[in-house]
């Protein structure tokens, strides 16, 4: 026999060990992967020994065969080391034994008296054959390998005994050791034989206690070898199974078939392409189990990555977490929870239809052990804990009704912040380290992504909550206002103002905490009675706002009814029994009906909800816009509408004897002063009506024109009546007379709602103004109207510095002042109005004309 | 998973831990245990509505606070919810009713329920006990599918009953006889059964509590003459028998079980079971291993290899236990709260009267369930070990089998219709360290003439009421061949008299032995006939 089989088999055999030798030198060191090593080291000295010794290589044949054989002995004694190492036993003695008799064995191996080198012989055909010579003396080292060898069996019958077959890696090491001992065996006992089958249950013994260390979770796979190294032993092995198969296969069709040259090498090759498509089948299968599934794994973990790290919201991560999970790892569902209080509270699971009410408490068990593992435990290894006996019946429910068999932690730092609960899709198979791996990732990232999240969330709460009723807070309520304005378009939007009635009464009764409660109370109502449908806020003291889009006027109007009812259930309460009956009165107004902007909804909902309050309290008034004019003169519509306040019908009742009192008050200060008010009230009167205001808007306005100026009985009459300039101290004085009018109103309940409009007609819309200085269309409406007939009313009357102007340079002067100082539709509308004659104007005035 | 599939697919190591870890567990983590299983049982007993009856307007959130507000209770407060089966009251709903007697109760029989949790445990800690029995050290148990067990427990509805089933959920194994087809049998035939059994296959595990284990293994030397011929048992075993018969003859002794069996372990349970320890040691080959079980409290505590005092299984009640001087004193003044301690308070040395709550929705709270134990070690972070020591002095528990207080002593009198004086009843042991009730009498002067009053007389008298009242008392003398009562006859007003020295009454039941002597020494002074006459 010629010696390619030996050298090839031996040459790759050498590779393996070498390439496995240097790839998991790169690995973590533990106890078991040095015993692995120090199996591997020896394999190399063993084979690389017996190949150069058969190479006859420097220094020569003898040191090359005691290399050899030197490794061979210390064999068995390496695996039971590794057995001992990986099955953790603790006694040394047998250890110590063996490796001092292996040691002691040393010389007469190198020397050969055990088995004397072996002489090489040239043969016919130029090949050469080592001729051993066997010696009793051999006794001596194998009485060491039996003794060996059956303490190792004896070791591994009693692991398998105590910690079962089926304890990790256990039956692999068996195997491999069987392997190596039959191989060695069919060596020597096979007359003749030259095929190196210890070289071959070298590879395979190596391999299968790699597997039994990669069973043992003690290496990645990945760590160790790489695709392009894989790729490259592959094809060796390849190659040479190839080479080996080639020329018999040859042989065979030309000898045995009868083929002739071209036949037999078509047959050859076709032979050849077809071991090449399984081995590349095979191939892809491998790598696709070592490499691919993880380089997927790691795609999608970056896509996860940057996913989460884009999104502030903690729903949305927590879905995406169970989109990745789900997707990688076998689960039939997946729950996420997340601390809130002392305890994880579901907060998310993959199933829509699935319960979350449940919550593991932050002091259970579960979490403690959780603790103290890598980030994740299987339930059947916690069950064997005796923690596990302090679990409650009720958490033993909950994990088998959602047959929990996983559950992995989300970390901040040493804090567990949420849990991932995994329910087992396939009881038999359980989780592999790739996907344990994938899992830890995942919920790393996760745990970060929602601490920001959570975060963010919690300021943007606590930015908006109103922190008494808990509801949504003013500032958010403008922003939503704005924004549900612009989405809801050309479709509706209604805002309900619900005020509190008679509230300061309250406070002033039972105090701020029992008013407080009342408010909490209120809101939790308006809460209840929302729901999904619309939003709640608490926009001042008192006031509550809810914004329903895309509901009308209609649909709003029931809702506030049931507010009403049910505000008024609060007071059936046995605890509220003593105290004053709550009641609120709400104002409504649906745009795009009855306001073209998202400040007029405010301002109609405002004036809807003053006129509730008006007309008695505890009642809804919808805002309605005005009504068709085209057929009715402008004048006798005005009359029409300021009529009720004169004769105080209705809801103005108790108004119009405050404002003839105050009327009264200033008529006996000052005259001039009476007549103007009565003026402007008129004239503001008919431009509302002319600019479509409501009924509720003119009445308004009306009343607020009487009473605009009642600030001035606070002015010294000096001032009032002088002829000349006034200075700078008086002029300011003056100024203040808005001021002091705003003071009057505010502490009278039932014309208060005039507050906007007195207090802004010396506002202008350029915002040079006083006393705010507001521009454009935040000065109201009805201050608009009334700045304008203010001041046409003061130019053209006489006053006691001077004559009153024409009335053609006072509406020139209105035109000039439009955009700058007034509302330029108005401005321009009202002079319109004058020149047509539809505004009557007063009798000094037209006389002047 | 099934326990015998576990035994195919887990390690040694890992069924070890998960059943007997709790052994390895440091005193403060045992603890952690009882009180976070205890806060779950606090939450379930204070809302139902037995919990609400028994706390009245108290509303105890933490076990301290229960501690203090909840005074002990006894079976008597739990009677009217129990004995009707009113499930809706419970904390847990029932998956069986337990019924054992009531000593000196006012219904013959006591229910307890037990819940779907709490069988659970009780099967968990019954597999942790045979794996502690069976082990030479930690993690070596031995315990397999099919293995033997002669089994002396009494039938369903009894507590003992159970076992068979609750095994029969995790693993199965070969009852001697099998509960469900000789359920017609009597308990003595269901005995012999089970024993006639094990001498044609064998047996690995011996149940039963310590007396009865004690007839059968005398019995057994006493009858094993007959047994053999009449049996059809394997080759094997009929050499196991005549090695075992060659064995006896050579030492010149009768055959005793442990020449035929070899027992992997032998489990005994019940009052004065410790009296029959070195005895059934002796003829088993094995030394026994104590149980603590009841039907109130299932199974709490078992000993290990060591078999230097029982633990107690964290989980299956929480443990409170009255200071022997406090027991006596809460019996003499019943209105007195005697002071508990819990597991990680007991010190080595000292007995308890044993207080638990029952875990996983069961119903007692807080119960005495009135057994003694003494404390065999203590201290050092490790879990303390205990070993049962007798019922409460109150109750006179012979054997296992019959409970005498002191009312049904009084009845028993009543029935005889004999005219008799005061009495007081003691449990002692004979010189072979068997109990018996030994009850010190005396007879009113103008009885003595009037009737027949020597000792024989009256103890046959005593004891056929005995008997009629009891009908356990009666098993004593069927089943185990025991004569239970002895009188001493005192002179008459002695016990007046030394109740008048002594400055406080003498219990009637179980006074302690230095009293028992001064009544002695009592006798011996010349008193004036001044005793005290039932009405």
């Amino acid at each position: 026999m010629n010696s390619v089989p030996f050298l090839f088999i031996n040459v790759v055999a050498l590779c393996c060990f070498a390439v496995m030798f240097v790839t998991f030198l790169a690995a973590k060191k533990t106890r078991e992967i040095w015993a692995f090593l120090a199996v591997l080291a020896d394999c190399i000295l063993w084979v690389g020994g017996a190949i150069l010794m058969r190479m006859q290589m420097w220094p020569g044949l003898g040191f090359w065969y005691a290399v050899s054989l030197v490794a061979l002995f210390s064999m068995e004694l390496l695996f039971y080391i590794f057995v001992h190492v990986f099955t953790r036993q603790r006694g040394k003695f047998l250890l110590a034994l063996f490796t001092l008799w292996t040691l002691a064995s040393v010389p007469g191996t190198i020397s050969g008296f055990y088995l004397p080198p072996p002489a090489p012989r040239l043969l016919a055909d130029g090949s050469t054959v080592f001729i051993y010579t066997v010696s009793w003396h051999i006794i001596i080292p194998c009485c060491l390998f039996v003794a060996i060898i059956c303490t190792t069996t004896l070791l591994l019958f009693r692991v398998m005994r105590e910690q079962g077959p089926h304890s990790p890696g256990i039956q692999v090491i068996v195997i491999g050791g069987m392997v190596m001992l039959a191989g060695n065996l069919l060596q020597v006992t096979l007359p003749g034989n030259t095929f190196p089958f210890d070289a071959l249950a070298g590879v395979v013994f190596a391999v299968l206690l790699m597997y039994a260390l990669y069973r043992r979770r003690m290496f990645h796979m990945t760590l160790v070898v790489s695709r392009s190294l894989l790729t490259i032993a592959l094809a060796l092995i390849c190659v040479t199974v190839s080479s080996y198969f080639i020329m018999p296969l040859k042989t065979f069709a030309e000898g045995r078939l009868g083929l002739n040259e071209t036949a037999s090498t078509t047959l050859v090759a076709l032979a050849f392409a077809a071991l090449l498509a399984v081995a590349y089948y095979l191939m892809r299968r491998l790598m696709e189990a070592m490499f691919t599934r993880e380089e997927q794994q790691n795609r999608l973990v970056k896509k996860f990555s940057e996913e989460v790290a884009q999104s502030l919201s903690t729903a949305e991560i927590m879905e995406k977490v169970g989109m990745v999970i789900g997707g990688e790892v076998p689960a039939e569902q997946l729950y996420i929870c997340l601390l809130e209080n002392g305890a994880y509270k579901a907060r998310y699971c993959t199933s829509p239809l699935a319960t979350l009410s449940f919550s593991l408490s932050k002091d259970s068990p579960q979490i403690s052990y959780l603790k103290e593992q890598d980030g994740y435990f299987f339930l059947r290894e916690f069950c064997n804990n005796p923690r596990y006996l302090s679990v409650w019946e009720s958490e033993k429910e909950l994990f088998r009704r959602l047959n929990i068999d996983c559950v992995a932690a989300m970390r901040d730092g040493e804090e567990i912040v949420g849990l991932v609960l995994l329910s087992a899709k396939e009881r038999s198979r359980s989780l592999n380290a790739a996907e344990i791996g994938f899992l830890q990732t995942v919920c790393s990232i996760a745990s970060i992504a929602m601490k920001n999240a959570a975060l963010y969330e919690k300021m943007f709460r606590e930015a908006r909550i109103d922190p008494l009723t808990d509801v949504y807070n003013y500032r958010f309520f403008v922003e939503q206002l704005e924004e549900q304005f612009g989405d809801c378009g050309k479709d509706c939007l209604t805002l309900l103002y619900i005020d509190a009635d008679d509230f300061k009464l309250y406070n002033q009764l039972y105090g701020v905490g029992e008013g407080d409660k009342a408010l909490c109370r209120i809101g939790e109502v308006l809460s209840r009675c929302v729901g999904q449908s619309g939003t709640v806020f608490r926009t001042s003291g008192k006031v509550f706002a809810i914004l329903l889009p895309r509901q009308d006027t209609r649909r709003a109007q029931n809702l506030a009814q049931e507010i009403e009812q049910r505000v008024g259930e609060i007071n059936l309460t046995p605890e509220r029994r003593r105290l004053k009956p709550l009641s609120v009165s709400i104002g409504i107004c649906s745009a795009p009906y009855a306001a073209s902007s998202a400040k007029e909804l405010m301002d109609n909902a405002d004036l809807a909800v003053y006129n509730a309050k008006q007309g008695g309290k505890a009642q809804v008034v919808v805002f309605r816009a005005a009504s068709e004019l085209a057929f009715q003169q402008l004048a006798e519509r005005t009359d029409a509408i300021v009529d009720r306040i004169e004769q105080g019908d209705g809801e103005y009742r108790n108004a119009l004897s405050l404002i003839s009192a105050l009327t009264a008050a200033i008529d006996a200060k000052d005259h001039y002063t009476y007549a103007h008010s009565k003026n402007v009230a008129r004239y503001a009167a008919t431009l509302a009506v002319a600019a479509g205001l409501s009924d509720d808007q003119v009445r308004t306005i009306y009343a607020a024109g009487l009473l605009h100026d009642i600030g001035k009985i606070s002015v010294p009459e000096s001032i009032l009546n002088k002829t000349g300039r006034l200075d700078e101290g008086e002029y300011h004085i003056m100024q203040d007379h808005v001021n002091n009018s705003i003071e009057m109103i505010r502490h009278l309940p039932e014309v208060d709602y005039l507050i906007p409009a007195a207090l802004g007609h010396h506002e202008r819309w350029d915002g040079k103004g006083y006393p705010r200085g507001i521009r454009g269309e935040e000065i109201p409406i009805s201050a608009r109207c009334l700045a304008i007939a203010d001041v046409f009313d003061a130019m053209t009357t006489d006053r006691p510095y001077r004559k009153g102007l024409p009335l053609e340079y006072a509406l020139d002067q209105i035109e000039q002042g439009a955009g700058s100082q007034f509302d330029p539709n108005m401005a321009l509308m009202f002079v319109q109005l004058v020149r047509d004659h539809s505004i009557p104007v007063a009798a000094q005035t037209s006389i002047r004309s | 998973m099934r326990f015998e599939e576990k035994l195919k697919k887990n390690s040694r190591e890992a069924l070890w831990k998960e059943y007997c870890g709790f052994l390895d567990l440091s005193l403060e983590d045992y603890m952690y245990i009882q009180r976070r299983l205890m806060e779950e049982q606090l939450a379930l007993w204070a809302n139902c509505p037995l919990g609400r009856t028994l706390l009245g307007s108290k509303s105890p959130r933490t076990i301290d606070e229960l501690r203090a507000q909840l005074p002990l209770t006894s079976y008597a407060d739990y009677a009217d919810v129990l004995l009707p089966k009113r499930a809706d009251m419970l904390p847990g709903e029932p998956a069986v009713w337990i019924q054992t007697t009531w000593e000196g109760g006012l219904r013959p029989i006591k229910l307890a329920p037990y819940t779907r949790g709490m069988l659970d445990t009780y099967r968990h800690n019954l597999i942790a006990a045979m794996m502690m029995a069976t082990a030479r050290k930690p993690g070596e148990f031995d315990l397999k599918r099919g293995d033997r067990i002669l089994y002396g427990g009494a039938p369903l509805p009894y507590a003992t009953g159970l076992m068979p089933s609750l095994f029969d959920e995790d693993i199965q194994f070969t009852w001697l006889p099998d509960a469900n087809t000789h359920s017609d049998l009597s308990f003595s035939q269901r005995i012999k059964k089970g024993f006639a059994m094990a001498m044609g296959g064998g047996v690995d595990f011996f149940f039963g509590i310590g007396s009865v284990a004690n007839y059968i293994t005398e019995s057994f030397g006493k009858s094993s003459g007959g047994h053999g011929s009449g049996l059809n048992i394997s080759p094997g075993n009929a050499m196991r028998y005549a090695r075992a018969k060659y064995i006896s003859r050579r030492d010149g002794r009768a055959i005793v079980p442990g020449d035929v069996f070899r027992l992997k372990a032998f489990f005994y349970a019940g009052t004065d079971a410790r009296c029959y320890k070195d005895r059934l040691t002796r003829a088993w080959g094995v030394a026994p291993v104590e149980l603590a079980a009841g039907t109130e409290s299932t199974c709490v505590g078992a000993e290990d290899w060591n078999r230097k005092g029982m633990v107690f299984f964290p989980d299956a009640c929480f443990y409170e236990f009255i200071p022997e001087d406090e027991m006596r004193r809460s019996r003499e003044d019943p209105d007195y709260l005697p002071r508990t301690c819990l597991m990680d308070e007991i010190r080595a040395g000292e007995s308890y009267e044993l207080v638990l709550s029952v875990l996983h929705g069961g119903a007692f709270m807080r119960y005495r369930i009135g057994d003694m134990y003494h404390c065999v070690s203590a201290g050092s972070g490790r879990l303390p070990r205990l070993s049962f020591v007798d019922r409460t002095p109150d109750v006179i528990d012979i054997a296992g089998f019959t409970r005498i207080t002191a009312a049904s002593v009084e009845e028993v009198i009543r029935l005889s219709r004999l005219d008799l004086g005061d009495w007081v009843l003691k449990k002692e042991f004979s010189q072979h360290d068997d109990p018996f009730l030994h009850l010190y009498l005396e007879i009113p002067p103008d009885a003595q003439a009037g009737e027949t009053t020597t000792k024989s007389v009256l103890t046959e008298h005593l004891s056929l009421y005995f008997k009629y009242f009891d009908s356990d008392y009666g098993d004593l003398k069927k089943l185990l061949n025991m004569e239970p009562l002895e009188i001493t006859i005192l002179k008459y007003g002695t016990i007046a008299a030394y109740e008048r020295q002594r400055g406080m009454p003498l219990p009637r039941i179980n006074p302690g032995m230095l009293d028992l002597m001064g009544l002695l020494r009592q006798q011996e002074q010349p008193v004036r006939p001044e005793g005290r006459r039932r009405e």
